[in-house]
């Protein structure tokens, strides 16, 4: 007998008694925001959205300066990103965009979206929270925001994390779906938020990774972003690599080839660097001789699944090195 | 933040035309599925055209 055969309706609906902690239940990828390859602290551009600390997590500040930064979580979630900001603030997004071949599997259905909130002070504070969409399949240039509740400041807790849900109907279209909180009324203020979930059916349950694991998580990130570093190092950090191209001993170009970790949801944009933390640039070294920072680089062919990739020099040269940051977000 | 972007010229100092360079040093494959490549797209609809063309390496 199936499992639909054995639900009701309304469980078949909510996605049926599935155990608290599975992979796969949550569709926010990095919900606990284990996962911070770009930075785990840095102070956003104005009127400016995109990804600048935990992985698949888009931030937007409207108004004075922000600064995201890596804190402490809740509830057996090990980490929260705080995004605090200053007088004239008048809004903050915080965004995670799903493709549209994942969204298919919520459209039109009851699902409910829950979080851990903590604002340091709750005063005129306001919550919008609610899906949105691109306007071409995949191309988020263009969205529609679509407010399905909102977090007063009556339901804030200050200095303390509260878990807050809103259950309703995600939105049914052809292009791909994002879920979204906007955070008015903060000022000069401190908010932290972690634990993400997406999650067909009207119960909020308890929070567990889209991944399963942290390997899982980190997977799904890199689906969409990638770098050469340690997961602890930001990229551009002046750090030996580990990516080297031998060749024979030359004056002229060494060819290169990076493997991605995992297939890119399309090809990815590339930034290198040099050991130096050189932009653009890549470190060519004689074996016995040292090596030389700051020399030519160009990304070559490029693919889902790696790129080649060019030093030019005018010293001899047998190794070369390079960083990379590759970039699939949408 | 406003970019610029140029096409870099191949190794036969031809222009390319599988890549974008931005102004951040950022490779962009010509890939209508790429966010920033749609960027690009955006940009020269709003009549900003890519700059002369720049050597590779």
């Amino acid at each position: 007998m199936s499992r639909a055969q054995l639900t009701s309706t309304d469980q078949q609906n909510s996605g049926g008694a599935v155990p608290p902690v599975v992979g796969g239940k949550n569709f926010i990828a990095n919900g606990g925001m284990d996962i911070f390859q770009r930075s785990t602290s840095v102070t956003i551009p104005n009127t400016t959205p995109g990804y600048y600390a935990p992985d698949r997590f888009l931030f937007y500040s409207n108004g004075g300066s922000t600064t995201l930064s890596r804190v402490a979580g809740t509830a057996g979630i090990t980490y929260a990103t705080q995004v605090a900001t200053t007088t004239g603030n008048t809004q903050i997004n915080i965004e995670n965009r799903l493709e549209y071949q994942q969204a298919q599997l919520l459209m039109g259905k009851t699902v409910t979206f829950s979080f851990y909130v903590n604002a340091a002070t709750t005063s005129g504070v306001s919550i919008a929270v609610g899906d949105y969409y691109p306007s071409a399949l995949d191309n988020w240039a263009s969205v529609t925001f679509a407010q399905k509740g909102t977090v007063s400041a009556a339901q804030l807790s200050a200095g303390n994390w509260v878990r807050q849900s809103v259950t309703f109907t995600a939105d049914t279209n052809t292009t791909g779906l994002g879920f979204y909180l906007t955070i008015t009324g903060l000022g000069a203020n401190t908010l932290q938020i972690t634990g993400w979930q997406v999650e067909i059916g009207n119960v909020a349950t308890p929070f567990s990774r889209a991944g399963g694991t942290l390997q899982g998580e980190l997977a799904l990130c890199q689906r969409y972003y990638e770098k050469s570093y340690d997961l602890a190092t930001a990229p551009g950090t002046a750090v030996n690599s580990t990516f080297v191209t031998p060749s024979a001993t030359t004056t002229s170009y060494i060819y290169g080839f990076v493997p991605y970790k995992v297939t890119k949801r399309t090809t990815p944009t590339v930034l290198i660097w040099d050991n130096g933390g050189n932009a653009n640039a890549t470190t060519r070294g004689l074996l016995g001789s040292g090596n030389s920072n700051n020399q030519n680089g160009a990304v070559d062919d490029q693919s889902m699944t790696g790129f080649t990739w060019l030093s030019a020099g005018s010293s001899n040269a047998n190794i070369a090195f390079i960083h990379f940051t590759a970039s699939a977000e949408l | 933040m406003t970019y610029t972007y140029s096409i870099p010229n191949d190794l036969e100092n031809q222009p390319r035309t599988d890549v974008v360079l931005r102004s951040d040093g950022a490779w962009i494959p010509t890939d209508p599925a790429n966010s920033d490549y749609q960027a690009y797209l955006a940009t020269l609809a709003a009549n900003s055209a890519p700059q002369a063309n720049s050597t590779e390496s």
